[in-house]
């Protein structure tokens, strides 16, 4: 997978722990079987990071130019180790997951502080909307363990996003900018659908917005068919390797149809979610075989994202309830 | 005239034609499905199978793709024409006092 694109290799890696942290979340004798495979990907996710470099989990394109901000980072890479470490501990507290928790959120906090519209590269001068909303919900995991407030910090970023980053006909927020918030790609299936999943963490009332923005101009179902499109119809864009092949006429997106997945699932839209499934399976070709499924036109950070949406929501219930309780 | 066109009509759309066209559908899929083409349709999600050129996945992903939809969709259309105009033919002859 890493010939066609690195990103994907580290997303295979997050979305498969999450979804191993949400199966032992909602199954605790499962712990002792998955557990240890969440801990291996992170140990190896941050071996990798240590020996390689950050740049081994990216596109060529991250070293074409330096990095507005230095020492360079990528909050692509940052957001989703802390999000992976962050979930395990949910699961089950590690002290040295901790510390390592502790330090990627300081990195980030101190990232999204660093200019007036809060936008952390991912690439030079690239931010995405999706490693920021995945970031922030690390934070706002964070403060379930430890106690911690990143509040002020999650209000901010929200009041800025609603106010240079939607897309003024549709109100989806844009996919991908510059740390001057001058967008580079508008709004987008492969981005939004996940994204407004990890913003429930931050800011339920702009998740759920951003849900039903994008259910409306970009989610389509015909005779029980679902898929989502990549863009809306007020939008042109390029696509990139993240909207996968796209179906011309129908504007049907492999990427965005199986993040669509993510955002049906979380978002409880049991209709959408049971159209996109019967897409799934009349089009992606299901393979069978002693009990397991997985789908031959997808890949593996693609089923490793499809896991994720068939078992989310134990630990983003587990850690609301506490958000919930200290309501005054 | 009539001769031609009622000649290239059984060749084409005629009650047998379609028989012969959905069965080389099937068989054409089922074709490449033993070959195993069912795992190069992960062209769509952008991943090219190790080993294989993009040139090859794409070709061998169409073409299992183009059989698969064509059987599911397009073979059933094709026997129920084929029957709906067996029938009618027969109706017709039926009608006509022609055994």
């Amino acid at each position: 997978m890493r010939r066609s694109n690195s990103e994907w290799d580290f997303m295979g890696r997050t979305f498969l722990a999450l979804a191993l942290a949400e199966m032992c979340e909602r199954d605790a004798q499962l712990k002792s079987e998955y557990l240890p495979v969440i801990d291996t990907i992170i140990d190896e996710t941050l071996a990798l990071e240590k020996e390689r470099g950050m740049h081994f989990f990216l596109m060529p394109y991250s070293k074409a130019r330096p990095y507005e901000e230095q020492p360079e980072r990528s909050l692509f890479v940052d957001g989703e180790i802390a999000l992976m470490l962050a979930t395990r501990r949910v699961v089950e507290e590690k002290a040295s997951y901790k510390e390592l928790f502790s330090a990627r959120a300081e990195l980030i906090q101190e990232r999204l502080g660093r200019n007036s519209v809060m936008a952390v590269e991912s690439y030079p001068n690239e931010c995405w909307l999706f490693d920021h909303a995945l970031a922030l919900a690390s934070l706002r995991i964070g403060e379930f363990l430890d106690h911690t407030d990143h509040a002020p910090l999650c209000r901010k970023w929200v009041s800025v996003a609603r106010e240079k980053l939607a897309d003024p006909k549709t109100g989806i927020l844009v996919s991908s900018y510059t740390t001057r918030a001058k967008w580079l790609d508008g709004p987008e299936g492969s981005s939004i659908w996940g994204a407004a999943h990890f913003l429930k963490f931050v800011d339920e009332d702009l998740a759920r917005d951003q849900y039903t923005r994008a259910r409306k101009e970009i989610g389509r179902t015909f005779l029980g068919f679902g898929w989502s499109r990549e863009w809306p119809s007020s939008w042109r864009n390029r696509s990139d390797i993240d909207s996968g092949a796209i179906v011309p006429i129908v504007n049907v997106s492999a990427g965005a149809s199986g993040m669509a997945l993510i955002g049906a699932a979380s978002f409880d839209d049991a209709d959408f979610l049971r159209a996109l499934k019967t897409s799934l399976n009349f089009a992606a070709f299901p393979v069978r075989n002693h009990g397991a499924l997985r789908y031959s036109a997808s890949n593996a950070v693609g089923d490793a994202a499809m896991l994720y949406a068939e078992t989310l929501g134990a630990i983003y219930a587990k850690v609301s309830a506490v958000k919930v309780a200290q309501l005054p | 005239m009539n001769k031609t066109f009622e000649f290239f009509h059984q060749l084409l759309v005629g009650p047998r034609a379609l028989l012969f066209h959905a069965t080389v559908i099937v068989i054409a899929f089922g074709i490449f499905h033993a070959l195993g083409w069912r795992e190069f349709t992960t062209v769509l999600s952008g991943t090219i199978p190790a080993d294989n050129s993009s040139a090859e996945a794409g070709f061998k992903a169409l073409a299992y793709m183009a059989s698969y939809f064509a059987s599911v969709l397009l073979a059933p259309i094709l026997l129920i024409a084929a029957a709906i105009q067996f029938v009618l033919k027969r109706l017709f002859r039926v009608s006509k006092g022609v055994r």
